[in-house]
Parts: structure tokens; C-alpha cells; sequence
């Protein structure tokens, strides 16, 4: 879901493109604040991860195929700041040297898919992991995924929809009709990377010093 | 000390293997990657559904590897997994790269909160 040059007109891709610089640069500001050393490996290598996972288009119905976008991944693993930073860095990357996502688009992509897909993931999961208190991992993990991208993808609709493509609503039940199937992949591989990095918090037991 | 039920319950896994294993994981993808599937994704299906894909164009056209191919390898399947593996590596220096200045430049203007 990279949002190519030439779709969005231009009122919106100069301010999306401002809001985009905007928001990027908060998220590197509090990326600064919070992280740790021995974070910066780990968040590279997710990175790389979801650069790897975006190539890896699968088939779903209709002759039409979805890729991972990994918003919510990074989000659970490192909250939807550091995460932000990391989708930024891979669709700055795939824009530059693959020529996948436009340059007046980047502003676009990257509030979507960095900001809002992270930020909606984050959201879900935080929400429910505490509401089952730290149970059902596979399941909170898949549906954080599923959110992020239909809620990211709805964005993309809105944009579309305000460069005067074509009616919101039509906009809207076309986006979120082909990512809600598409959902379920990102779901599936959210679900089991969190599962394979993630380890229970060893909290410290009553009346045995921390 | 009984904890909040409001805490996260996670943590992202310290143990080496567990990394080095995920670093094997990413680079088998880069291997996979000539299989991907090339029809349209959901967003250029609903583009050619509703008749806009033709609107699509290439305002920045000096991308080393468009399509996510070394053109200058002429065999197909190599191309494809040598732009990924260069992807794979360009992701991982230019993030640390990025986070390592941040966190230098934080430390010097004393903006690191302690945790």
C-alpha cells in the first residue's frame, strides 16, 4: 500500500508532505529521549525485518495480493514512537532506492502506514493485553495487526478521496473491503514474530528482594 | 511488591540466539522474495477498479534498483534477491546509524530521560 506519485493532488500532497516532516521529526525527538543502547541493534534488525516482509507480496482472492506493512509489530515491540521511526526509515529507503511509493507521496505514506498504522496497532494491543491481563498474546497481537492496516489503509482512502479520485465513501468501502483480507496476513505475522521475541516481565515475587 | 495489573506483562526477548536465529530469518525472506506474488496490491486493485491507476507516475526516476532489481544482473532471480539483501542492509546501517546520532547527540545536550 504505497501511495505512488501522481494520485493525490496537489493541496494534499504539500500538506501531507509538512505534516509528514511534522510528525517525523517528534517521533525522532522522543525516539532520543526513551531509547536505549542496547535497543538500537534490536530496532535495526526489525527494521530489516519488515523491509524483508514488505517484499514478500502473498496472494489473496481476485487476482489481487497484500504484503505486511509491520506498523503494529514495531509498535508492540517497541511502542508507536520508535515504531513510527522505523517504518519512516524503510519507506524513506524503498522510495529513494526502489522506486516504490512516490516522492510527493512520501508525506502521505508516511503518516499513514509509519504513523497511523503504529499508532492504531499500538492502541489495540495495549488496550486489550491489559484488559486479559497478558493472556491471549497470539490473539491481541493478530488483531492489533488487522486493525492497523485497515485503519491505515481507510486512511489512504480518505487522501484519495480528497484529491477528488473518487467519492468517500466509495473510497472508504473499497480500501477497507481489499485490507481487511489483506488484514489477516499482516494479523498472522505480527502475531507470530511478537510470540517468537517477546518473553513473559519477570516481576519481582512478594517477600523476595527485586 | 505485588505488581500493577495496568503493566504491560511483555518484554522483547534478551537472549542472543533467539536474535541471531530472526537475523537468518530476514536474510531467507531476501532468498523467498523472487517468489512474491506480482499481482496488483490492494491499493492498485482498487486504483485500477475505479479507473485511476493511469494517473500513477515517477516524479523521482534516479532509484538505483526500481522494483526491487539490480538491473545490471542479468540473471532475474539473483537480481531480485541481491536488491533485497541490499535493501536488508541499507534498513539495518541507516537505522542504526540514525538511532546511534540521536542518542549521541542526546546524551551531549543531556535530552536522555532516565528510566
Amino acid at each position: 500500500m504505497h501511495i505512488p506519485d501522481g494520485f493525490l493532488n496537489t493541496i494534499t500532497w504539500v500538506s501531507t508532505s509538512i505534516g509528514g516532516a511534522a510528525a517525523l521529526g517528534s517521533a525522532l525527538k522522543y525516539t532520543q529521549r526513551t531509547m536505549t543502547p542496547k535497543q538500537m541493534p534490536q530496532i535495526a534488525l526489525v527494521g530489516s525485518f519488515i523491509f524483508a516482509a514488505q517484499m514478500l507480496n502473498f496472494p489473496i482472492a481476485g487476482a489481487t495480493s497484500g504484503h505486511f506493512l509491520g506498523g503494529a509489530l514495531a509498535s508492540i515491540l517497541f511502542g508507536p514512537m520508535i515504531a513510527s521511526v522505523v517504518l519512516s526509515a524503510v519507506l524513506i529507503i524503498q522510495a529513494l532506492v526502489f522506486q516504490d511509493g512516490g516522492i510527493t507521496a512520501l508525506g502521505a505514506n508516511l503518516l499513514m502506514t509509519a504513523f497511523v498504522g503504529s499508532f492504531a496497532g499500538y492502541a489495540v494491543y495495549s488496550f486489550m493485553i491489559r484488559l486479559l491481563r497478558g493472556r491471549g498474546l497470539f490473539m491481541v497481537a493478530f488483531l492489533a495487526g488487522w486493525v492497523s492496516i485497515v485503519v491505515a489503509s481507510a486512511g489512504v482512502g480518505v487522501l484519495l478521496a480528497a484529491s477528488g479520485t473518487f467519492p468517500f465513501a466509495v473510497a472508504l468501502k473499497a480500501m477497507i473491503g481489499w485490507h481487511s483480507v489483506i488484514g489477516i496476513g499482516e494479523g498472522l505475522i505480527t502475531a507470530m514474530v511478537a510470540i517468537y521475541l517477546f518473553e513473559r516481565r519477570a516481576f519481582p515475587q512478594r517477600g523476595v528482594p527485586a | 511488591m505485588k505488581y500493577k495489573n495496568t503493566a504491560i506483562p511483555f518484554q522483547i526477548s534478551q537472549n542472543k540466539k533467539k536474535w541471531i536465529f530472526f537475523l537468518a530469518i530476514v536474510l531467507m525472506i531476501g532468498v523467498l522474495s523472487p517468489f512474491a506474488s506480482s499481482q496488483p496490491d490492494g491499493l492498485e486493485r482498487v486504483a485500477q477498479d475505479y479507473d485511476f491507476i493511469d494517473n500513477a507516475t515517477n516524479v523521482f526516476t534516479a532509484s538505483p534498483l526500481p522494483d526491487y532489481e539490480a538491473r545490471f544482473i542479468h540473471w532475474h532471480f539473483g537480481s531480485i534477491v541481491f536488491a533485497g539483501w541490499l535493501g536488508i542492509g541499507i534498513v539495518f546501517i541507516a537505522l542504526t546509524s540514525i538511532l546511534y546520532l540521536l542518542h549521541k547527540r542526546g546524551e551531549k545536550h543531556g535530552r536522555i530521560s532516565e528510566s
